[in-house]
């Protein structure tokens, strides 16, 4: 049995890999004895593996012996680089006279102009849980001239005309289900809009093991990746309004807003540079949260009458039509 | 039809749709072939001034149907476009003190605006006055005429129901029909209202649809009283922006501000009937038209979507960069490409660049 076997891999050996693991397959699958069935499956695929690698060591010596010749390196294919494409994609050069005057009048140019400092409200649901409250706090370290209030019983919409009144810019509702953080609300004052997003993986300061003490209170920098899509360039500017425009770069604090497949992953870390000046030491200062659009509202928070520039709550088996389509 | 449309495509049919935008851009667009031809007309005199530019607010045909539309900025600004010079030739700066609700000319010399505030004003071009002022009631959203009898016009609002005027009888200013709010609620509380969106139904000035920004829509007969004959929650949970009448089969199309447009039969005695569902759109739905069995609509998602009623889907979305605020389409709108012949009584249609020259 082992040489035929053996001799069987001679041969299959100048096939082409993946017929030759189909063969072994089907050969092996018309096996009746369950134990040498599973043998013989075993054996096809650690087959595959040692040809597959062959094949990757000998294209590897190929390229180093072609040198800069050397055919390009082979791309693997990821749901990002087979994105279905999007006609409202913004084209950061500005080529499009039309979409920047679209972009120049929204309710955040005057933020880009300098013409206010962000000033923030940040609140929970009537009766927070611990670890809601806890993230409050943090937030609220991370944030600049941002307040965290108690809600106690007070509706959003009165809320924020009563923000409006005392000068405020921005508000954050942070609201929880089973005693864990699950949306956020923000609400760029004083018209709007409103950003609704489901929230997720909050982790604090101490579940990753640090000291909420460790974040300072100089004015971080903050770091937008990947909104590219008309709407996507509106959430993050939505996001970016809530800091100070001007970074204290002495405290080498960085937020980063970091957009992949929809969900928008925000870290918080101080860096450190290295001797040569080349590279940077990161150390993460937490929390950490994951945050995933629901809606975007044009005006401030009005769930029943308000206009919705863009929702996919109740309709995502309409708008979600593919894995590779994505929306910010 | 699967031909690229040329430029001569646009010599003999011009642009069938005309979008208004947020940006104060009026946007011609002409389906003929695959590729939808998109042309934009900026109205800004002065590129250098510092003014925000205002939003389209208005857009109506003159008083010859597709010969001139008349263009209302929420500044108060009035401007006619020419679509056989595709330019703008004239412009008004009404004195407003809140935004332009709508504007529609009522003949060749009076123009008929209406306000936030309420005000509707009537101004004659010879006299060069305002002739006529009626006050409507405060937060108003919305006025329309009747295409047939244009001194006909309906107006509604926030918390200021339906009302219908008629301009050319002897007291212009009594509304010759007032709406009375439905009946309390089964818990006894006052229903609201917010008229958003209103419509005459099949030309006719006794019957009026309405759409509430709190989701229903209403249908009043003025013949039978003052309250309306059909109350109708269409979308579970969508307030309803726009409404607009086919003319045809009983039927008014709605949209909300989710982004459903739906399509309501009205011929079931105290209750519409909800006969389908378009959902493309994933905003609010801004402004909505129809004709010969297509429904545009537009709104803040920055898509123009065209439906065809019949065939129940969407057969063209095209992404205008801008949020919409106002479509209207002209009276021959189709898809496809349309072989024309140029009538010999019809002035010539002088090409673009040769009007810059001059």
């Amino acid at each position: 049995m082992s040489s035929e076997s053996e001799n069987e891999v001679d041969v299959k050996e100048e096939k082409p890999i993946l017929e030759d693991y189909n063969e072994l397959i089907r050969k092996a699958n018309k096996i009746p004895v369950k134990h040498k069935r599973r043998e013989e499956i075993r054996k096809a695929i650690r087959q595959k593996k040692k040809l597959k690698k062959k094949d990757r060591d000998s294209r590897r010596k190929e390229a180093e012996a072609l040198g800069e010749d050397a055919p390009p390196k082979q791309v693997p294919h990821t749901l990002e680089s087979l994105r279905e494409k999007d006609e409202t994609m913004v084209n950061h050069e500005g080529s499009d006279s039309e979409v920047e005057e679209d972009i120049k009048i929204d309710e955040f140019e005057s933020y880009f102009n300098q013409s206010y400092v962000p000033k923030v409200v940040i609140t929970s649901s009537a009766n927070p849980c611990l670890k809601t409250r806890l993230f409050l706090k943090e937030l609220c370290q991370v944030i600049p001239n941002s307040t965290a209030f108690h809600r106690r019983q007070s509706a959003v919409k009165k809320m924020i005309s009563s923000s409006i009144e005392r000068g405020f810019t921005d508000v954050i509702v942070i609201n929880e289900h089973n005693k864990e953080p699950c949306s956020m609300l923000v609400t760029h004052l004083p018209t709007g809009p409103t950003a609704f997003f489901r929230l997720s993986n909050v982790k604090l300061t101490k579940h990753i093991k640090r000291d909420w003490r460790e974040i300072t209170s100089h004015r971080p920098e903050v770091i937008l990746n990947n909104f590219n899509t008309r709407l996507g360039v509106t959430i993050g500017r939505m996001l970016g309004v809530l800091f100070h425009y001007d970074p204290q770069f002495k405290g080498r604090r960085v937020a980063t807003f970091h957009n992949q497949r929809d969900y928008i992953f925000f870290r918080h870390h101080r860096y450190e540079f290295k001797k040569d000046g080349q590279k940077a030491a990161l150390r993460e200062l937490g929390p950490r949260f994951t945050l995933k659009l629901k809606s975007l509202q044009h005006g401030t928070f009005d769930s029943k009458t308000g206009e919705y520039e863009w929702i996919i709550t109740n309709k995502r088996h309409q708008m979600e039509t593919s894995r590779r389509k994505f929306f910010l | 039809m699967d031909e690229q449309p040329t430029d001569d495509d646009l010599e003999t049919n011009n642009f069938n749709l005309y979008v208004g935008s947020s940006t104060g851009v009026l946007k011609g667009v002409y389906f003929g072939g695959n590729t939808p031809i998109l042309k934009n007309f900026s109205p800004k005199n002065d590129p250098n001034s510092q003014d925000l530019p205002s939003s389209i607010t208005s857009l109506s045909w003159g008083s010859e149907k597709n010969k001139s539309l008349l263009v209302g900025f929420s500044n108060g600004n009035l401007r006619v476009y020419n679509p056989k010079l595709r330019a703008f030739t004239t412009s008004y700066q009404l004195d407003v003190k809140s935004p332009l609700v709508r504007a529609f000319s009522l003949d060749d010399e009076r123009i008929v605006s209406t306000l936030e505030n309420g005000r509707l004003s009537v101004y004659s071009h010879e006299k060069d006055e305002t002739i006529l002022e009626i006050n409507t009631g405060q937060h108003l959203s919305v006025m329309r005429q009747l295409e047939v009898r244009s001194s006909i016009v309906a107006t509604g609002g926030k918390e200021n129901d339906l009302k219908i005027f008629d301009l050319s009888s002897e007291k212009p200013e009594e509304p010759v029909f007032k709406a009375r709010n439905v009946r309390h609620d089964f818990l006894d509380l006052r229903v609201p209202v917010w008229v958003q969106d209103l419509t005459f139904v099949n030309n006719s000035s006794e019957l009026v649809a309405t759409c509430s920004r709190h989701g229903q829509a209403r249908i009043y007969d003025v013949r039978a009283g003052q309250r309306p004959q059909i109350d109708f929650k269409v979308l579970d949970d969508e307030g309803l922006m726009a409404i607009c009448d086919t003319g045809q089969s009983w039927q008014v199309i709605v949209g909300g501000n989710k982004g459903t447009t739906a399509s309501v039969d009205l011929r079931y005695p105290g209750k519409g009937k909800l006969v389908h569902k378009f959902s493309a759109a994933s905003g609010s739905v801004r402004s909505l038209d129809f004709r010969n069995n297509f429904i545009v609509s537009g709104g803040l998602d920055r898509h123009l979507y065209v439906y065809n009623l019949y065939e129940k889907k969407a057969v063209k979305k095209l992404y205008l960069k801008t949020r919409l605020t106002q479509v209207i389409m002209t009276e021959d709108f189709r898809l496809g490409r349309v072989k024309k012949e140029i009538e010999d009584d019809e002035p010539e249609v002088i090409p673009l660049k040769r009007l810059k020259a001059k």
